[in-house]
């Protein structure tokens, strides 16, 4: 019997296949970057898209300003974790109803229509976000038509120009 | 920070990589870099160039990026069947030239009837010749004089661009549940949440500093109602995976 080492053999097509599920000294969960042999030594190996991230990130705090995220489920989290006792839902002692006191970061929609008039009135310099303007729906309750970019300008001009908002993520963040 | 422009022309947005007229040059921030090529004012880059001085001193090298993630062609939105495309990023254009279609190389393009499960598989073609790339290939620069035409030139792989979900796909580390942090590694503190069902990961004031107000009790009932000793995480290392996976 012939004892032919794998590298010894010529970069066929069956041998690039069995590579990868080779296991010589190599977990079968292992990620095949690592067998380039500078990839250890580089000092950032994997990039996240800051876009989408942006455009998540974006969503999620817009539904956290106008109360969409405000769940029973959320207030029990509230209790489980023994965080904020202030907003814990708590019972109404005439009515008998399960009341949960506002959040502050929540905006009313007098809050959400001023937002509405800012929003029109913002001049970007080089006219980046210009589809800003007509972002809000009829009823001044949802963001619609936003692109990954208008998010971006969202988070990245928007919330920091307008002081009542930075207020609202600080009591979030806080 | 250097806002880069992605349209030539464009002068209020200065890209460091656009030639510029003399005149406006004093304005922008002194930069060490080669006439051409050279990628981004990164640190990652700067640190390549440290480590190999070959991508610095000659233009020619290239240095690559892969950016990979699922897409729906044709705007089907079917969960039925998935495409990914695996494309190449030159980094030795400057950036209004660099993402542009014309540009790009769609190295791989990864069809299957669900998400495949094993994405080493499909990558294997794509590292080799990466590696190749990284011993030196022989071509010709039709620039030069004839006698000075052959040259060989090397490539790097600098990282790969993609979204979350497919940050643990392509990389073989958790992206999901306990352990969902790559670089916080075993130091990340996640807990199961009951009422929300699902892993909530909490503990975020360990990244203040330690006499910082906000680990204190007076601030605890706006956290988690304990006051915060934790350390830093360290941040977990390349070669940090590695060992875990060899060992």
């Amino acid at each position: 019997m012939i004892d032919i080492d794998a590298d010894d053999l010529s970069d066929s097509d069956d041998e690039r296949r069995s590579r990868a599920s080779n296991k010589r000294g190599m977990e079968p969960n292992m990620s095949i970057w690592f067998t380039l042999e500078y990839w250890q030594q580089l000092k950032i190996c994997h990039l996240l898209d800051p876009m989408h991230i942006f455009k998540n990130v974006g969503h999620s705090l817009w539904k956290h300003l106008i109360g969409l995220k405000d769940t029973h489920a959320s207030r029990a989290s509230l209790v489980e974790y023994n965080s904020k006792p202030h907003l814990w839902s708590r019972e109404n002692s005439i009515t008998g109803n399960i009341e949960h006191p506002k959040a502050p970061w929540v905006l009313t929609p007098e809050e959400i229509s001023i937002l509405n008039i800012r929003i029109r009135s913002i001049r970007t310099p080089t006219g980046h976000g210009a589809s800003l303007h007509n972002i809000f729906t009829m009823d001044d309750t949802a963001l619609s038509g936003l692109k990954t970019h208008d998010w971006h300008n969202f988070l990245k001009v928007i919330i920091f120009s307008l002081k009542n908002m930075c207020l609202c993520v600080y009591c979030i963040l806080i | 920070m250097i806002r880069r422009s992605m349209r030539p022309g464009l002068e209020t947005e200065i890209s460091e990589d656009y030639p510029l007229p003399a005149e406006l040059r004093p304005l922008i921030r002194t930069y060490d870099r080669q006439a051409y090529g050279g990628g981004p004012s990164s640190p990652a880059f700067k640190h390549i160039d440290q480590m190999w001085p070959d991508f610095k001193f000659e233009p020619r090298n290239l240095k690559l990026g892969v950016g990979l993630d699922g897409v729906n062609p044709f705007s089907m939105q079917s969960s039925k069947w998935s495409t990914w495309p695996v494309i190449i990023i030159n980094y030795n254009l400057p950036p209004y030239l660099g993402i542009k279609k014309e540009h790009l190389i769609l190295s791989l393009l990864i069809p299957g009837k669900r998400q495949v499960k094993d994405i080493n598989v499909y990558l294997a073609p794509l590292i080799d010749d990466l590696k190749n790339f990284w011993k030196g290939i022989n071509v010709i620069d039709i620039s030069k004089p004839v006698d000075q035409q052959a040259v060989t030139i090397r490539g790097i792989l600098a990282w790969t661009i993609h979204d979350y979900p497919a940050y643990g796909f392509c990389s073989g580390l958790g992206t999901k549940g306990y352990k969902a942090c790559p670089p916080c590694g075993d130091w990340l503190g996640s807990t199961y949440s009951k009422s929300l069902n699902k892993n909530v990961y909490l503990r975020h004031r360990r990244f203040l500093p330690e006499d910082h107000p906000l680990r204190m009790k007076s601030q605890a009932r706006h956290f988690d109602g304990k006051i915060e000793k934790g350390k830093t995480p360290i941040c977990q290392t390349p070669q940090d995976w590695y060992r875990k996976w060899t060992i």
